[in-house]
């Protein structure tokens, strides 16, 4: 645990020296807070229930199911939130990608990496901690962003339940579990392909294609093809837990030390 | 450490034989499928179709095919192609159980089948004698006068005896692709997932003939995809049993016997079943069916089991055990190390002792098998065979160990450019465990030099300072052995000079230095011992008895003014070898100057030659150093 945890300080300590990290895990995140809250701000009072529904081609009752207590123009101000949450599932995939693709081809094309296995650390060990490097400032970034948009909410939507209902399992379960959880499949992805690859661009824009079914999600409740509910964001977590432990082995199988030394030049 | 799995050449594999076999069960699908398939020809009654064709020939031969293609496009060669045949190695009995083992399992695993399911079984064989009267009826022949017992007896005698042999030619066409190229590259998994694997690989690779009616037909519960799992579950067993005779014959063809075999004898269990008996083809009793299977099962558990002894035998048979073991006060010992890298023999056969406090030299042209040597011996890369000891602890089985004791300097001294020359260092030690980080880290700055410079971030620094600091990294875990990639390349005079004594002060603390380089002057005058390297060894010894074994000892004999008839005087002594003029200075090559010289001088004074120095002449290391690359390059 300890050489994890050296690992993951040299990681922060290089790659937030780097302006495109440091803008993807900053500034990604709070533009992403203060779109929707904005939008909310300008729509002040405006957000019309029928409008909403015919838009959203969802039923009263599926839309009661999501709006839980809130009534009229609160839950309408919250349905108009809702849709935001697929941003937030996005922010723990993007993020980590770019740190992730640079800590791995970042080794490569600083020819660190021979000295660095050199070392007695095991292979484990070395992509936990640069997965771990990768995972912790996307997710903490998402809940900050998570808690900045609450409190926009607070302030500027109708009433404070509207917030309130923010906090209803269905966030939390994405922002607590299945974004941690797809960060961790954003970061396992862009170890297997950094492993392979000799360019940070061509990693990141490879795991970057992780976006579209995320994408897809937001598109497919956006259209009213699905609802996402607390047991779909159940699903998604279970289906997720497994991708993850499949994604994490083989990239310790594909991450080999013989060929990476002998091959990468 | 494990060996590398060459998942490259393992893609293109998959991706030939999977896109041959799968785009021809396309055009069989295409037209007809299996059961309108449209008839090529008809043989001895029997139609032919162009499914049962394509299926034999394309399909079956696709992985043979894909052997043949990746070798060729990777440019791997054939060295281990699978297809020796081990004769006088006795290994008869893997023959032997290949050619026997898959009618022994197909018939118990029947048994089993009528034993669960009693009311399939015809004791009368009714289905087996309307089956023979009816392809006499085609062939327009006389009745057999044997009995239907007697006419099975036979086909069963057929089966076990011809038939591995007659169906070994659609059998090779699988298993020199499975066995002979996939088995090998999976290897490196370790046998047990490499089996497990293959099968899986195997079964799925079925999967269009057998959603075409392949083995089990079309009408069973959960169809086509509880058959496909069925006959995954099939080839993962008979797939362990194949390995392990391919493991154990060291060669394909035992699996190739096994193949046709079973291939001839699957169908007598059906030869059984009662004419109005509707089996579940999941089930049986074709030895695909879950539990005629059963001892396929059983029989590749138990192979599964015993796969860790099996594999120690192999490895033990390809890689003999160590003769013996590095003597007291050995630091590095090797014994017919060697790497090799797809077809190219980067080290072939490395013998060598390095006492403890020695610095030893390791010379050798580019590709020569220095970097590759020095990484196998840090515990990097694997060897391919051989053993090798870095200060006590064996390669490939003690890496971690050895990672411990061993500090390295590597061919680009690669740093972390945006952090601190300190936080550099630091991040090392903490992971080479350093009892006091920040103590050790400013130790050894200090005394490189760069305390001043500790803050500035590695990218402003100079390729010299570069160097140092990474001397520095490989230093500061206080190695037992020190190994030093060509340290001084690519550095100016100054560096270069201010590196070498540092590397004489590590020398003069007593430290194992070995050091690769292309300087021969730097090696003359740091190294204990040399090695010339040119993917085997070339030369071992002390640069004075290797320029002594090459060259001779010579005298220089410096004179006032030569005359011819000085050379030719001492040319005439016995003990002389060679006598060279050259302008006012003779020399003469023989064995013992020490004691001949003043009898040469004496010789000379009396033919009344003026002298006015004598010295041992001096070979440079370079001269020895091509004359045995030279030497090795051509032998």
């Amino acid at each position: 645990m300890k050489k994890i945890w050296v690992i993951i300080r040299k990681e922060w300590a290089e790659v937030f020296r780097n302006k495109i990290v440091l803008f993807t895990v900053i500034g990604v995140p709070l533009l992403f807070s203060i779109i929707p809250i904005a939008l909310i701000g300008s729509l002040q009072g405006a957000t019309d229930l029928d409008g909403l529904q015919n838009e959203l081609g969802m039923g009263l009752e599926a839309i009661q199911q999501l709006c839980g207590p809130l009534q009229g123009v609160d839950c309408g101000q919250y349905l108009l939130l809702q849709q935001f949450m697929i941003l937030f599932l996005m922010m723990p995939a993007i993020i980590p990608v770019t740190i992730a693709a640079y800590s791995i081809v970042g080794e490569k094309n600083t020819r660190t990496l021979e000295p660095l296995l050199a070392t007695p650390i095991g292979t484990e060990q070395l992509l936990a901690g640069k997965a771990l490097a990768a995972v912790i400032p996307a997710v903490l970034a998402c809940f900050g962003s998570f808690f900045i948009f609450v409190g926009g909410a607070n302030l500027l939507a109708s009433s404070p339940a509207v917030a309130a209902q923010l906090f209803s399992p269905l966030w939390l379960l994405g922002i607590f579990l299945v974004g941690p959880l797809l960060s961790l499949t954003g970061v396992s992805l862009a170890v297997m392909i950094s492993s392979r690859v000799t360019e940070p661009r061509a990693a990141e824009q490879l795991t970057a294609l992780l976006v579209l079914p995320v994408t897809a999600l937001f598109m497919g409740q956006l259209f009213g093809l699905l609802v996402v509910d607390q047991t779909f964001m159940l699903w998604i977590a279970a289906g997720l837990i497994l991708v993850d432990a499949t994604l994490l082995y083989f990239a310790v199988q594909l991450f080999q030390r013989e060929t990476i030394l002998t091959r990468w030049k | 450490m494990k060996p590398v799995l060459d998942t490259r050449r393992i893609s293109i594999f998959l991706a030939i034989t999977f896109g041959i076999a799968w785009l021809t069960a396309l055009v069989v699908y295409l037209t007809g499928g299996t059961v309108d398939s449209p008839v090529l020809f008809t043989v001895a009654g029997t139609s032919v179709s162009l499914a049962l064709v394509l299926i034999a020939t394309v399909y079956m031969w696709s992985p043979a095919i894909a052997n043949i293609l990746t070798r060729t496009i990777t440019r791997e060669g054939w060295k281990d192609s699978g297809l020796r045949l081990p004769l006088g190695e006795r290994r008869w009995w893997t023959w032997a159980l290949a050619w026997v083992l898959p009618a022994a399992l197909t018939l118990l695993g029947a048994l089993l089948y009528f034993l669960v399911f009693p009311q399939h079984y015809d004791p009368e064989l009714l289905g087996f004698k309307a089956m023979v009267d009816a392809a006499i009826e085609a062939q327009g022949q006389q009745p057999i006068p044997l009995d239907i017992w007697t006419l099975l007896l036979v086909q069963l005698g057929q089966g076990v005896l011809l038939s591995p042999i007659v169906n070994s030619l659609f059998a090779f066409g699988e298993e020199f692709g499975w066995r002979a190229y996939l088995q090998d590259k999976l290897m490196p998994l370790g046998f047990r997932k490499a089996m497990l694997l293959l099968g899986a690989i195997w079964g799925v690779w079925h999967a269009p003939v057998i959603a075409m009616g392949h083995n089990y037909g079309f009408g069973y519960p959960g169809a086509p995809w509880t058959g496909i799992l069925a006959m995954t579950w099939f080839s993962i067993a008979a797939g362990v049993i194949f390995g392990w005779l391919t493991l154990r014959g060291r060669s394909v063809w035992p699996a190739v016997i096994a193949h046709g075999a079973i291939n001839g004898i699957a169908g007598i269990n059906v030869l059984f079943l009662h004419p109005e008996a509707q089996p579940n083809p999941l089930l049986g009793p074709l030895p695909v069916g879950i539990i005629a299977a059963l001892p396929w099962t059983l029989l590749a558990a138990y192979l599964f089991w015993r796969s860790d002894k099996d594999a120690a035998d192999v490895s033990r048979e390809t890689n003999p055990p160590p003769t013996r073991k590095p003597t007291r006060g050995t630091m590095i010992a090797a014994e017919n190390l060697s790497k090799q890298f797809d077809t190219v023999t980067a080290v072939d056969g490395l013998d060598v002792e390095i006492p403890a406090g020695e610095v030893f030299g390791l010379l050798g042209p580019n590709g020569a098998g220095k970097t590759t040597t020095i990484r196998m011996l840090s515990a990097l890369i694997a060897p391919s065979r051989g053993h090798a000891w870095v200060a006590g602890h064996h390669i490939g089985e003690e890496d971690a160990l050895i990672r411990k004791d061993v500090g390295i300097l590597t061919e680009t001294p690669g740093m972390y450019e945006q952090l601190s020359a300190q936080r550099n260092l630091s991040f090392f030690a903490e992971l080479y465990e350093v009892p006091r980080v920040d103590k050790q880290v400013e130790r050894y700055l200090r005394m490189l030099g760069l305390w001043g410079r500790r803050n500035d971030p590695v990218g402003t620094f100079s390729k010299g300072m570069r160097q140092k600091l990474a001397i520095a990294r490989a230093l500061l875990h206080e190695p037992k052995v020190l190994f030093l990639d060509e340290p001084t390349s690519g550095l100016d005079p100054e560096a270069s000079r201010m590196v070498r004594e540092f590397i004489s002060d590590l020398k003069a603390e007593g430290r194992t230095i070995i050091l690769s380089t292309h300087n021969l002057d730097e090696a003359d005058r740091l190294c204990d011992r040399i090695a010339v390297l040119r993917g085997r060894l070339l030369a071992l010894d002390t640069p004075t008895n290797l320029r002594r074994e090459l060259f001779g000892r010579s005298v220089v004999f410096h004179l006032a003014k030569a005359k011819a008839t000085f050379a030719k005087a001492l040319a005439r002594l016995p003990f002389v070898h060679e006598v060279e003029a050259v302008d006012n200075k003779l020399v003469v090559k023989l064995d013992d100057p020490e004691k001949r010289n003043p009898q040469l001088v004496a010789e000379l004074v009396g033919l009344g030659a003026q002298i006015q120095f004598v010295g041992e002449m001096r070979q440079s290391l370079e001269d020895v150093y091509l004359q045995l690359v030279e030497a090795g390059g051509t032998a």
